[in-house]
């Protein structure tokens, strides 16, 4: 094997440059540290590559990880052999899942840091408090809306926790589809309001304002409207003179010395060397399967189960927000159709059946937004003739007189529901990949039956004359969204990570990602991924290396 | 060394799919001319897909010979002609309601190639641009439907926000600064039975009702 040249130690490493690593890489750089920061994938230019090609970056994925190169396994129970399959397809490539997202920012709720205080323990689920509050949160949720690019009404969600500044930019203007989710609000007495979206619609921060299309959505954004770390946080940490990006760079383990603590990384770099990179700290934000998969493989003697997993928690209580919606058929004949034709672009949405209500028979609830159904080509609804007369009818009655309204299903944490290494599956490396078992608790199914036949009496008000449900089924990954793999909190033989998201074995690792999330919360993750992200960073930089430790001690 | 040729060689497909695209035999574009007239039929002020040319479309997606057919369509240039040649002529003379006999034969015991075929014909036809100005002409739902949704977008065609609606939902908010906040016991009591998850927050002033208008 050949080796390139050893390149000097660094203050920190930050693995994975997506919404949380690209965070870290801006806030430590700009506090003054040396970075280096690694991507599995390439560092495109949005410009030259983006655009709203459908064949492109719907059929052919161009966004997503190859299949064949890193292939994921996924099983739906623990006896099962697990299959080959795309699950969470993430971008991996710098901006990581800002390249391809809907940009939906909503805030969490005070309830989603305290689900085991407020349910207690229910059968089959492992519910567990956050070692921190919303109010640990707020200033960094008020940081990212204003530092990313933000647009929403301040307010206009009347369930959001208090907030220290309202959005730099104004919502996003409605669709027809979204007036019409506001009219069956209105009549049922819900607070529909604007979704908070991650896109600018001024030139905030010199950027370019909304075109009013959703053609970003999987797709990638040729312009700097929507929010992408790839066009804002990366260029800044760059800017500082601090940041060294190292692209389609592989990072196969975490290095430790013969005291335990992390020495830095081993990477194969884009000419197929092996480099060892050294640093005082490494920082994880790989998402939370993929740095599960890399703690995993990091084995070493004070370590043979993998990197900061004394407890044996790494991997487990997986969480993944599977999306499932209700379609709304319209007619023609009767009703104004839905254009303007923008894509699969939302404009409204609602917390009306965010917290516990007992009666409905399950705990928690989660956010419900309206959209279109999908892209102009790829476009299906359940149901939908496959070819010959009766799909072209289909085609001419329909395109455009459909609108769906989906739920980001906040699933409950359920231990052996996980992430591990396959025994048998390789990547291109060589590696074990990500293996995933998951089967829904049964709380995920009664949610999912209730809040998606609560979405079809939302369709009916709006004036739907046929309602199509589809409910949970099995987890298939198809939000991106990835959590629980490594929870923080204050016991390290149940958890993996301290309220700072610094490993309770290694004091020098740090997870930015949404493996840290205790419970999956009912919101769409980024926005609380990366204001956590931004904390630990700024606890890291002004803290930790100056040699001083902090706690966070919640008020009892 | 990491064996490149796995990892950065031919990772992407190429854009606008392979030039100069694969040449069928007349036989073999009149056979697959004939199918896809009958996976989408015309009329009714749209044309047939034989009468759009998705030919040409498909023959620069459907990976040349030697090439692994690993992104959609899926299809590579020797499957196509086998099937295009195992129909053949008879398929292209048979009456309609006999061709479409022959699909629903395909899609019930060839459903991947059935699938294949279905999904490369459907992407050819909706992307021609006679198409899309058929769709502008003939469905009120896709008069301002465009070819290219970036980087222009629909600025031009989307209603704006209206006073009413925008009320509706204009909110206002309480700053930080003004929320008197509350501890939040540490340990709050365990149950076991399911309770309403409100969290009681103490403001100066009550939060904000609905605006109403």
């Amino acid at each position: 094997m050949r080796h390139a040249k050893k390149p000097d130690q660094v203050d920190a490493i930050v693995v994975g440059l997506g919404a949380t690593g690209a965070t870290a890489a801006k806030v430590l750089s700009e506090a003054g540290l040396k970075v280096v920061g690694f991507d599995r994938g390439p560092w495109l230019s949005a410009k030259d590559h983006y655009s709203g090609d459908e064949l492109k970056f719907v059929n052919r994925n161009y966004l997503w990880p190859d299949p064949n190169l890193f292939p994921r396994t996924l099983r739906h129970d623990e006896t099962s052999a697990a299959e080959r399959f795309p699950f969470s397809p993430t971008p991996q490539l710098v901006g990581g899942g800002t390249n391809h997202w809907a940009g939906w920012v909503p805030r969490p709720r005070e309830s989603d840091f305290m689900v085991r205080s407020l349910h207690g323990d229910i059968e089959g689920a492992s519910l567990a408090d956050w070692p921190i509050r919303y109010e640990h949160l707020e200033p960094y949720l008020t940081k990212v809306e204003w530092e990313f690019g933000i647009s929403g009404i301040a307010g206009a969600d009347k369930y959001e926790p208090f907030r220290s500044k309202a959005y730099p930019s104004e919502p996003l203007r409605p669709t027809k589809f979204g007036k019409r989710f506001y009219e069956a609000c209105n009549k049922m007495g819900i607070n529909g309001f604007p979704i908070p979206h991650a896109m600018v619609t001024n030139n905030h921060k010199g950027r370019d304002p909304f075109n009013t299309t959703s053609f970003w959505n999987q797709y990638g954004d040729p312009s700097t409207a929507r929010s992408n770390t790839l066009t804002t946080f990366i260029p800044e940490a760059v800017a500082t003179g601090n940041f060294e990006l190292r692209s389609e760079s592989f990072v196969r383990e975490i290095t430790v010395g013969k005291d335990g603590r992390a020495t830095g990384v081993v990477y194969i770099d884009p000419d197929g060397n092996e480099v060892v990179q050294e640093a005082k700290v490494v920082v994880l934000g790989l998402g939370a399967i993929e740095s599960a998969r890399l703690m995993l493989m990091s084995k070493s003697p004070q370590f043979p189960d993998g990197l900061g997993n004394s407890s044996g928690m790494v991997g487990k209580n997986a969480t993944f927000h599977e999306y499932v919606f209700a379609v709304g058929l319209f007619d023609q004949e009767i009703d104004d159709p839905l254009h303007g034709w923008a894509g699969n672009y939302i404009s409204g949405g609602t917390f009306e059946f965010y917290e516990t209500d007992e009666n409905r028979g399950h705990i928690g609830g989660c956010l419900i937004s309206a959209s279109q159904t999908c892209h102009p080509i790829n476009w299906v609804f359940p149901g939908r003739p496959q070819w010959g007369q009766s799909l072209k009818d289909a085609d001419r009655s329909y395109f455009n007189f459909a609108m769906k309204i989906g739920a980001i299903l906040h699933d409950m944490p359920v231990e052996s529901n996980r992430v591990d290494l396959d025994p048998t599956v390789k990547d291109a490396w060589g590696l074990p990949v990500a293996r995933i078992t998951h089967k829904p608790h049964a709380n995920d199914v009664a949610m999912s039956k209730w809040q998606v036949d609560k979405n079809a009496e939302i369709l009916q008000v709006a004036g739907a004359r046929k309602t199509v449900p589809v409910y949970l089924d099995r987890m298939t990954g198809n939000t991106c969204h990835q959590h629980g793999t490594a929870r923080m909190g204050t016991d390290p033989s149940k958890t993996v990570l301290n309220e700072w998201c610094q490993s309770h074995d290694v004091d020098n690792l740090f997870v930015v990602d949404g493996s840290c999330f205790p419970t999956s919360t009912g919101v769409n993750p980024t926005l609380t991924m990366m204001a956590n992200a931004w904390r630990v960073s700024e606890y890291i930089a002004d803290v930790w290396s100056k040699g001083r430790e902090e706690h966070i001690t919640l008020a009892g | 060394m990491t064996d490149l040729s796995l990892t950065s060689h031919d990772a992407r497909p190429p854009l606008g799919g392979w030039l100069p695209g694969v040449r069928l035999t007349e036989a073999q574009a009149a056979v697959l001319n004939a199918a896809a007239d009958e996976l989408i039929p015309g009329g009714e002020g749209f044309p047939a897909p034989s009468e759009v040319d998705v030919i040409s479309f498909i023959a620069r997606y459907v990976a040349p010979s030697g090439v692994k057919p690993k992104w959609f369509p899926f299809f590579g240039e020797d499957e196509l002609r086998v099937r295009l040649d195992a129909l053949g002529q008879g398929f292209v003379d048979s009456t309609s309601a006999q061709r479409v006999a022959v699909l629903e034969g395909l899609e019930r015991d060839e459903a991947e190639f059935f699938t294949r075929l279905r999904d490369v014909v459907y992407h050819a036809y909706y992307s021609r641009p006679e198409v899309i100005r058929a769709m502008n002409r003939n469905l009120t739902a896709a008069k301002d439907y465009r070819n290219s949704p970036q980087p222009y977008g629909y600025s031009d065609v989307m209603d704006d926000w209206d006073d009413e609606l925008l009320s509706r939902v204009r909110g206002t908010y309480i700053r930080t600064e003004d929320v008197r906040r509350v501890e939040i016991p540490a340990d709050l009591p365990l149950t076991t039975a399911p309770r309403q998850a409100q969290v009681s927050l103490e403001t100066t002033e009550p939060l904000p009702a609905p605006s109403g208008g």
